[in-house]
């Protein structure tokens, strides 16, 4: 089996920008345009939901920084923030991370979608529903204890399945 | 609100920021001004389902408070953002079905964003329903790279930099006491052939210099505090030239006198040299590079 590309990336000392013990920033070789960074776990982790809070929480906060230095170095016009989470979503390589793409004026990227209308009901339901999944969802802490984040979200996974439990008919 | 140009002119960068919330669309969704369905909100944050959707269930996630682009949203915001756009895509495959999801931010007109609002787009997503949100892919080559990472590894460091190291330098306290000490003592060393002050304790001086401190006595100027014979702390005006120490008080306790000393001695005593203040050498260094806020 092929070795993951973004473990791999961080033997590449010739495309780390900066890492330090959760994160790299690096240079994504597989980039179509000068500047493409991506921002990536040092552990394998595959999608966005096996990530922990902090982890993900710690890596936008690279991602936002190396943004801010890819428009100072390239003099650019504005920069897409993104993670393709799942193969559904275009995600490539096996290892969860935060594409940085530099765009500029007719560049040819289109990272677009064409707007659809919604109809109301469509859009209440689709309220309910969610707002079940999320109400666990606030209590990421401010504080950094790995242990405590990881204990409060086993909580929350059991009640997911305590309310799923309950909703059988 | 409508302004005109020229008012817009006379607007102070605050008065324009303010301007700009209230007639910011997300702003008024986030108060609850603007009637939405809200799927997530906490202190800091809200997300409602976009009403043109990329796909059915299709999020905006943003800070209530306005900030117009991402370098200017503080790191916990961005932190927690990207903890709850988690949590939103985790609802979204378990309530929507969705197989995957995209989690987009657009910094720019240009990358696509619409609104002065910073919002992270949290979009369900299922195999072929066509929406182009895909990372270009090609191939930097070697030489590129290397172009590349002299550009902007030291930008990158210095920006992630900024943030973790705190304060670059903490004013270096120039500690004025030391130098507050020896004058006090100096007095003493040259006054005991004066006669003026026999009992004055030499001895003593150092010790109520810290009971004066302690007892939290106001020290003025010119004033020799001192622990007198009943261990009360007194002091004495010093003399300047040929001024006559004219008063000597004790500080707790008025009714109590220590002797008057009558300096006949035209002889000057030391002057005491007043303790520069030491001019503090902090100065700020500046990190440099402006924040990109208002770029």
């Amino acid at each position: 089996m092929a070795k993951c590309p973004f473990c791999e990336v961080q033997e590449r000392e010739e495309l780390i920008l900066f890492q330090d013990d959760k994160g790299i920033v690096a240079i994504n070789p597989d980039g179509k345009i000068p500047g493409q960074l991506v921002v990536v776990p040092k552990d394998h982790l595959t999608i966005v939901e096996q990530t922990p809070d902090y982890i993900l929480g710690h890596l936008a906060v690279l991602a936002n920084k190396a943004s801010t230095a890819v428009f100072e170095a390239f003099g650019v016009a504005g920069t897409n923030i993104m993670i393709t989470n799942g193969i559904a979503a275009g995600q490539t390589e096996p290892h969860v991370g935060i594409h940085i793409i530099p765009r500029n004026e007719n560049d040819g990227i289109a990272l677009n979608w064409n707007p659809r209308q919604a109809d109301e009901e469509q859009l209440s339901t689709i309220e309910l529903q969610l707002k079940e999944y999320t109400k666990g969802v606030g209590d990421f802490q401010k504080e950094e204890k790995q242990e405590v984040i990881e204990e409060k979200h086993d909580d929350v996974d059991q009640d997911y399945l305590i309310k799923h439990l309950t909703r059988i008919p | 609100m409508e302004v005109s140009e020229e008012e817009l002119k006379n607007m102070s960068p605050e008065q324009i920021a303010e301007l700009q919330k209230q007639n910011c669309i997300f702003c008024q969704l986030g108060s609850g001004k603007v009637p939405a369905k809200t799927v997530y909100e906490d202190e800091d944050l809200f997300a409602v389902l976009d009403i043109n959707p990329a796909t059915p269930g299709h999020v905006l996630l943003m800070p209530k408070e306005h900030y117009a682009i991402m370098p200017q949203v503080p790191e916990y915001i961005i932190e927690k953002m990207f903890m709850a756009a988690k949590g939103l895509s985790q609802g979204m495959l378990k309530a929507l079905s969705a197989k995957g999801t995209t989690i987009f931010v657009a910094n720019g007109m240009v990358a696509g964003q619409r609104a002065p609002h910073v919002m992270v787009h949290i979009i369900p997503r299922v195999e072929g329903d066509g929406i182009g949100l895909v990372v270009p892919r090609g191939s930097i080559p070697d030489e590129q790279i290397k172009v590349i990472k002299e550009r902007l590894g030291p930008l990158v460091k210095q920006h992630i930099g900024e943030s973790t190291v705190k304060p670059p330098q903490l004013p270096q306290e120039p500690t004025p006491e030391p130098q507050h000490i020896p004058p006090p003592e100096a007095v003493p060393q040259t006054t005991p052939d004066l006669e003026s002050e026999p009992e004055e304790p030499e001895q003593e001086e150092p010790e109520s210099e810290g009971k004066v401190a302690k007892v939290g006595v106001k020290k003025d100027k010119d004033f020799l505090y001192y622990v007198d014979k009943d261990g009360d702390i007194a002091r004495k005006k010093l003399v300047r030239g040929k001024k006559k120490k004219d008063d000597v008080k004790d500080v707790d306790e008025l009714i109590k006198e220590p002797e008057k000393p009558e300096p006949k001695q035209e002889q000057p005593e030391p002057k005491e040299p007043q303790p520069e203040k030491p001019k503090s050498k902090d100065k700020k260094t500046s990190t440099g590079l402006e924040d990109l806020a208002n770029g």
